[in-house]
């Protein structure tokens, strides 16, 4: 019994290609992507509620020993960054300067597969800084996928997943209970996106 | 033009050859061309139009076998290595039509040696320019764009020689190894046509955006986008 349940998880994980290995350690740019695959969106579906349950789970068992919700920042990191296009979402809006920094950062992303903890005033990294952490990876994505959700956006739609696979592609164990539950809203806005796209309703 | 060995170049030179199109100089870079394993011959049609019966599979030196046009071989697959650029300085032609490696941003000291590099874009710039634009077009637009530009160091934001919108498509057909391609070559048949008539390219028109660049679209909207307008494409 126990061997067919880990064959099972097997085939599940294996039928989304972006499951089963690290993309932080195994960057992938998705250049010409196969995607042709009938089941291919209904598997990647299947890949997102996965996690989703675990992620849940998870949370369920770290909340009686959580960490703080609030995000700590000091000055020139990623997350001060991060946290002032939070303050704009809070009034439901994306300021210009706010866009141009959350572009700087998508850009990055995008681009290099890596952000760094620590960025000067014209947005360039430090050049002692650290690789950012997990913990200021989900709360980009959660940045980001707040700023889709807002804008209606492809762009950052697109980001949005490719960084829900990186950080889905990780060990559990290194999620705190603040990440996890970062994680469970980026799922949710992801599948909505979608599933506005499926009815339609597009932006830019 | 520079020919790289990529599904472009295969679209350029055949659709050029149809049309009874020949350049001074082929300029042809070392490498690998990408393997075709679906049918011999595509017909590619839009908005009911016939544009080409296409042939994935026939290698770049055959299609230029019957050219008369003088065939330059690189000696270096990087454009902008000395010995490319030794060879780019010696044409004597001013414009050249890239067909480079995609994903490539030809840098200013490949710019300022007094040619032109005529380049056309998957997308509707300056709207949809950067990366597998033309998804996001069919996406937001239903619309699949194509802009003819002059490079000029950044990315899709020089000067606008011509822009086109194709729609209505075979519900089955290879986006990017068939029908990117060749509505890209398609537009570049028709500014060529035009240049011969007047006699120079236009100096092209610069568009403004205040819209970013859009990066390399993530397989599963790239999907969506498949399923909406081209689907008889999917294996089951």
């Amino acid at each position: 019994m126990a061997k067919a349940n880990i064959k099972e998880k097997m085939e599940l994980d294996s039928k989304y290609p972006y499951s089963g290995k690290n993309l932080f350690k195994n960057p992938e740019y998705y250049f010409y992507a196969d995607c042709s695959s009938s089941d291919y969106l209904k598997n990647w579906k299947k890949h997102r509620n996965k996690s989703l349950k675990k992620l849940k789970q998870y949370c369920d068992l770290k909340r009686s020993k959580s960490d703080s919700d609030k995000i700590t920042s000091k000055r020139g990191t990623l997350t001060t960054y991060l946290d002032l296009i939070s303050q704009s979402l809070r009034n439901n809006v994306l300021g210009k300067r706010e866009k141009y920094i959350l572009l700087k950062f998508i850009t990055k992303f995008e681009v290099h597969r890596r952000l760094f903890s620590y960025y000067d005033s014209n947005l360039i990294r430090r050049k002692s800084s650290p690789e950012a952490g997990f913990g200021e990876y989900t709360y980009f994505a959660l940045v980001v996928a707040q700023c889709a959700r807002l804008e209606n956006s492809l762009n950052y739609t697109s980001c949005l997943i490719k960084l829900m696979d990186c950080l889905l592609s990780i060990p559990k164990k290194n999620y705190s209970y603040k990440d996890s539950k970062f994680l469970i809203q980026c799922i949710k806005i992801e599948s909505e996106l979608l599933d506005n796209l499926g009815k339609g309703a597009i932006n830019r | 033009m520079i020919v790289a060995p990529t599904w472009r170049s295969k679209a350029y030179l055949q659709v050029l050859r149809e049309r009874g199109i020949v350049l001074n100089t082929y300029m042809l870079l070392p490498g690998k061309e990408p393997k075709w394993d679906g049918p011999s011959l595509v017909s590619v049609h839009s908005g009911g139009k016939r544009i080409i019966n296409f042939s994935p599979s026939e290698s770049i030196p055959a299609t230029l076998e019957k050219i008369p046009s003088k065939i330059v071989k690189m000696k270096s697959s990087d454009i902008e290595s000395k010995e490319s650029l030794s060879q780019i300085d010696r044409l004597s032609e001013s414009v050249i039509i890239y067909s480079g490696v995609g994903g490539r941003i030809l840098k200013q000291k490949t710019l300022n040696r007094g040619k032109r590099f005529l380049h056309v874009h998957g997308g509707y710039a300056p709207k949809h320019r950067g990366s597998t634009a033309f998804y996001y077009s069919l996406l937001e637009e239903g619309t699949f764009g194509v802009t003819a530009l002059w490079l000029d160091g950044q990315l899709d934001t020089g000067r606008i020689i011509a822009r086109r919108k194709y729609t209505k498509f075979p519900s089955d057909i290879d986006i990017d190894r068939v029908l990117d391609p060749i509505l890209r070559a398609d537009l570049l048949s028709s500014i060529i046509q035009t240049r011969l008539k007047k006699g120079k390219y236009p100096s092209g028109v610069l568009r403004k955006s205040l819209r970013p660049a859009y990066h390399v679209i993530h397989p599963i909207l790239k999907h969506v986008a498949m399923k909406r307008y081209f689907p008889n494409f999917f294996r089951v």
